[in-house]
């Protein structure tokens, strides 16, 4: 658990699967956003600019990071989750690229291409039992970023089950029936895609905290793109799908130690492959492999 | 309970529905008939708010529902079927209408977060109701088959456990009893009657004549988006003009 590097991967992996959970949670009502990395990116530099401008702590930054974002959502869900299928995947990327454009233009707040380095860690904690706990080695980042991990995957868990996660249900299977029993398509969406963004403005702050650099090559459509992979590949409809679709294709290409160009190919061929044999992705292909097990 | 007045819609040049009036009496069964393309399911749509209509109004209940949206209206209290069986196909039976139920559930987000009392509760409620909705509708033994497994009859009947489970005063069926045999006619024939007896009035688009000569109090027959006619059963056999435009002439009808 020492090992800076794992610490590092798992960090990462974390990260993704956040992101890849919020992700599924829009998915589950039919639609594809291709601004998922905007959010990010949103996220992370309300986060740096609050506390390197405005002298915020780290942990008030963190949720108003989430909240920000979840209003940009809300405002771009608003005229955008009327259109369906590709129209509505095609004006998220414009907004994603409008927001990467701001990033680089305005070079006075968002400090243009060069993005803002020296973000400082977050400050120092108080924590019963433990007592400060400071951000100078990778392991204080690793379990903060697992408690976010859990209470996100709790959040997702508890709303599943609920009669908000059946109104998503209904809505991926039949908008006209969901409809017809009382459910306002267009509310769920917007929820689905404020939760999203809340994530992923979350996951923003904590990254630019972590690497105490942003520019806005971090926050690109092929970023967006990996997102949706991760999805896809762990399969969609079950909350365990994002989580396994993240770990795999976060730590397939570390241990393959290959070059980061061939991360792409990777990804491409791992999302042919389930598009073809498991169009549930891997939680599909688990639900599938039980039955077996359990008869024998 | 249902006041249907001057109601149009066009597509195109098309005149789907022109100049439609009708009521609907709480408590009965009424069937809308007619030829393919008269406008029926059209009917269906512009009441459950699909489409809006071009001119007239539709009033439910004393209270004016043309133009509010598909789930408005069906949290007023109509309810129905579609043409092509529509259901959640990749969930359980049980499933299907315990999420057929989501206009009844009240709780707040924090709630669920929380996993407050009040909400395990009302998610027991909810499964409780299902399985009384499934109870009732003699799908009881089907309810952990997703539906996409279901043979159609059962799938048919899936709908209208969907349907009813939203609580409608106003139940519109679009062709319950299509493509079944006989024997499945006669069971949801009665499964129909023991609805309306709980209270939902019921208007219903069949082809099957036996089954709307025996289960409707009165008829309402469409023709190129016109009412032809409206009667009862009887009222309805023996009119001239309903013979000729929908079961064509006499002597070809055997």
């Amino acid at each position: 658990m020492k090992d800076p590097y794992r610490l590092h991967i798992l960090i990462l992996t974390m990260l993704h699967i956040i992101l890849a959970l919020g992700l599924s949670f829009v998915m589950n009502t039919a639609q594809v956003p291709l601004c998922q990395a905007a959010f990010v990116g949103i996220g992370a530099y309300t986060s740096t600019l609050l506390v390197m401008r405005l002298n915020f702590s780290f942990w008030l930054s963190l949720p108003l990071a989430g909240l920000v974002t979840a209003i940009c959502g809300i405002l771009i869900g608003l005229p955008t989750l009327r259109i369906k299928g590709i129209y509505f995947a095609m004006a998220t990327f414009a907004f994603g690229e409008i927001v990467r454009l701001i990033f680089i233009g305005w070079v006075s707040l968002f400090g243009g291409a060069n993005g803002i380095s020296s973000i400082p860690p977050p400050n120092p904690i108080e924590i019963p039992l433990l007592g400060t706990v400071k951000f100078q080695t990778k392991v204080p980042y690793y379990y903060f970023t697992l408690v976010v991990l859990i209470i996100c995957l709790t959040v997702i868990q508890r709303l599943t089950q609920s009669r908000i996660g059946r109104a998503f249900t209904a809505i991926r299977e039949s908008e006209l029936l969901a409809q017809s029993t009382g459910v306002d398509p267009m509310r769920y969406k917007l929820f689905a895609f404020a939760i999203n963004s809340l994530f992923a403005g979350i996951v923003g702050s904590i990254y630019a905290h972590y690497f105490h650099f942003i520019g806005p090559q971090d926050f690109t459509f092929w970023q967006s793109v990996e997102y949706i992979v991760f999805v896809i590949v762990g399969g969609v409809e079950t909350i365990g799908g994002p989580v396994l679709g993240s770990i795999f294709l976060t730590f397939l290409p570390e241990f393959l130690r290959v070059a980061v160009e061939f991360q792409v190919v990777i990804y491409g061929l791992a999302l042919i492959l389930v598009i073809l044999f498991m169009p549930k992705g891997f939680m599909g292909l688990v639900f599938k492999i039980i039955p077996k097990f359990s008869k024998s | 309970m249902l006041e249907v007045r001057g109601l149009s819609k066009n597509f195109g040049g098309l005149k789907a529905v022109s100049e439609l009036d009708f009521d609907i009496v709480e408590g009965e069964i009424l069937g809308l008939v007619g030829p393919n393309g008269a406008g029926k399911t059209t009917v269906f749509n512009l009441i459950t708010g699909i489409y809006s209509p071009h001119e007239g109004e539709i009033v439910f209940r004393g209270e004016e529902i043309t133009g509010l949206k598909p789930h408005e209206i069906a949290i007023k209290g109509i309810g129905r079927t579609f043409q092509l069986t529509t259901l959640y196909n990749n969930c359980t039976v049980l499933e299907n209408v315990i999420i057929g139920n989501h206009s009844k559930l009240k709780a707040r987000l924090w709630s669920i977060l929380w996993r407050t009392r009040s909400y395990s509760r009302e998610e027991k409620e909810a499964e409780r109701r299902a399985l009384e909705i499934l109870e009732f509708i003699e799908l009881s033994e089907q309810r952990n088959t997703l539906a996409q497994n279901l043979p159609h009859g059962y799938q048919l009947r899936l709908e209208i456990a969907i349907a009813i489970s939203t609580d409608p005063k106003l139940l519109l069926l679009d062709e319950p009893v299509s493509g079944m045999n006989p024997e499945e006619t006669n069971e949801v024939m009665a499964l129909i009657r023991k609805i309306r007896d709980k209270g939902t009035t019921i208007l219903l688009i069949e082809h099957d004549m036996r089954a709307v000569m025996g289960l409707c109090d009165r008829i309402v027959v469409l023709n190129y988006g016109r009412k032809l006619a409206e009667g009862t059963p009887q009222e309805i056999k023996e009119n001239k003009e309903v013979i000729e435009a929908y079961l064509g002439r006499e002597d070809d009808f055997a």
